[in-house]
C-alpha cells in the first residue's frame, strides 16, 4: 500500500515533473533512471494529450501521471505541473523532459547551485563549461541573441535559455502556477523574462546533455531560421508586456 | 422608394438578432456590431443627402466607395474583436483542461493510496495495462 507521509517533518517535499508527448518508447526507462538516481523526490509525468500509451506505461509503473484531454504544448504542460505542485504543496519542482535527453545525475548540480546562489530558478545549461553540445547557423545566432537579452535582464550570464532543465524553489512556484505562458518559447524565454520582472533569482548550472534517444532533433536551416523569427517575437512581446500586479501567493 | 429596401435589410436585422438572443444561441455583446450597422443604415436612409455630403468630405468622389470602405472597416474590427474572444476562449478551456488533469491525478492517488488490495483500479481509460 502506497501511503503519502505528511508533510510534518523537516524534510523538503520535492517534485520531478515529466512533460512528455507521445514518449510510449523511451519514458519507461527515462522514469526508472530518474527513481533510481533521485529516489527522494516525487515523481509526476504530465501527458500532453499522448495518444499512445505513455500514460498507461507511467501507470503501471505507479507513477502519478496528469492526463491532459489534448495537447497543450510544452508550456501548458508544465504549468499543469506548476498547478498540480501547488496543490499538493511542494517546496521545490525540477522540470525534466521525458525524452531522455536529460541525466538525472546532473540534477545535483542544478541542486548545489540553488543552495549557494539562493536562486529561485536555476537552469541547466548546456553551454557553460560542461558537456559537448554545438548548434550552428541560424539557429546558433537565436540562442546568442536569447542569452544576451535574458542575462542583462537578469543580471547574470545565462547562456542556455531555452533549456527544458529548470529547478524551481516556492516563490518561482507560486508564480508560475498562475502565470505560466503557454505559447511557443514562452515557456522558457517568456518565463524567464516574468521570474525576473517579479523580483525571482534566476541562475545557472552547467550541465552536460545526452543525444536524444527518441526522434530526431531538426537541424534544417528553414527550421533554424524559423526559430530565430520566432524567437525574435517571443523576446519582443515578452520584454514589452506590461508587468501585471501579482497577488502575492 | 429607394427607401424600401435598406429599411427592410435594417428591419431584417434587427429581428434575426432579437430572435437569435432570445434563443440563446447569441450574446448580447456580439450584436453591438450589427446594432451600430442598423444604426447607421438608418440614419442614412432617413437623411438620403446625408450620404454624398459625408462621402465627398471625407474625400471619397464616389458615395458607393465610401459604404464599401466602412463596411470593410467593420468587418476588420470584428475580425479583431472575435480574435480577441477566441484567445480568451483558449486560456479558459487550457486552464480546464489543466485543472481536469489535474482532479483525475487526485482522484486516481486517492484511489490507489485507499485501496486495500493495492489493485490497480484508477484505470479507467480502457486502455489495457498489467497491474503493477
Amino acid at each position: 500500500m502506497h501511503v503519502r507521509p505528511l508533510n510534518n517533518s523537516a524534510t523538503p517535499r520535492r517534485l520531478i515533473v515529466v512533460p512528455a508527448w507521445n514518449e510510449e518508447t523511451v519514458i519507461g526507462g527515462c522514469l526508472e533512471e530518474i527513481r533510481r538516481v533521485l529516489p527522494t523526490w516525487d515523481i509526476v509525468v504530465v501527458s500532453d494529450g499522448s495518444t499512445d500509451r505513455t500514460a498507461s506505461i507511467v501507470r503501471s509503473l505507479g507513477v502519478p501521471v496528469i492526463d491532459l484531454p489534448y495537447n497543450l504544448g510544452v508550456g501548458g504542460a508544465r504549468r499543469a505541473g506548476f498547478s498540480y505542485a501547488v496543490r499538493e504543496g511542494y517546496d521545490a519542482v525540477l522540470q525534466i523532459d521525458g525524452d531522455g535527453q536529460h541525466d538525472p545525475a546532473e540534477v545535483v548540480h542544478l541542486v548545489n547551485a540553488k543552495s549557494a546562489l539562493g536562486a529561485d530558478v536555476v537552469i541547466g545549461a548546456r553551454f557553460a563549461g560542461r558537456g559537448d553540445y554545438v548548434v550552428r547557423g541560424p539557429r546558433k545566432w537565436a540562442m546568442k541573441m536569447l542569452s544576451i537579452v535574458l542575462s542583462r535582464e537578469c543580471q547574470t550570464s545565462l547562456t542556455d535559455v531555452t533549456s527544458g532543465l529548470q529547478l524551481c524553489g516556492p516563490r518561482a512556484i507560486a508564480l508560475y502556477s498562475k502565470e505560466y505562458p503557454a505559447e511557443y518559447l514562452g515557456d522558457t524565454v517568456e518565463a524567464i523574462v516574468i521570474a525576473a520582472r517579479n523580483g525571482l533569482i534566476v541562475r545557472q548550472a552547467g550541465v552536460s546533455m545526452r543525444e536524444r534517444v527518441g526522434g530526431t532533433p531538426s537541424h534544417s536551416p528553414v527550421k533554424a531560421g524559423i526559430f530565430l523569427i520566432r524567437a525574435m517575437v517571443a523576446l519582443a512581446i515578452a520584454l514589452t508586456r506590461p508587468t501585471q500586479a501579482l497577488a502575492e501567493a | 422608394m429607394n427607401y424600401l429596401l435598406p429599411l427592410l435589410f435594417v428591419l431584417a436585422t434587427v429581428l434575426i438578432m432579437f430572435v437569435l438572443i432570445r434563443r440563446r444561441v447569441l450574446k448580447e455583446r456580439f450584436t453591438v456590431w450589427w446594432a451600430v450597422l442598423s444604426l447607421g443604415v438608418v440614419v442614412f436612409v432617413i437623411f438620403p443627402p446625408l450620404l454624398p455630403f459625408v462621402a465627398t468630405n471625407l474625400g471619397f468622389i464616389t458615395p458607393s466607395n465610401f459604404v464599401f470602405f466602412a463596411a470593410s472597416l467593420m468587418f476588420l474590427l470584428m475580425s479583431v474583436q472575435f480574435s480577441v474572444e477566441i484567445s480568451r476562449l483558449d486560456e479558459k478551456t487550457r486552464t480546464l483542461a489543466e485543472q481536469l488533469g489535474i482532479l483525475r491525478t487526485q482522484m486516481e492517488q486517492h484511489i490507489w493510496t485507499t485501496d486495500s488490495h493495492g489493485e490497480n483500479v484508477a484505470d479507467d481509460t480502457g486502455v489495457d495495462d498489467v497491474d503493477a
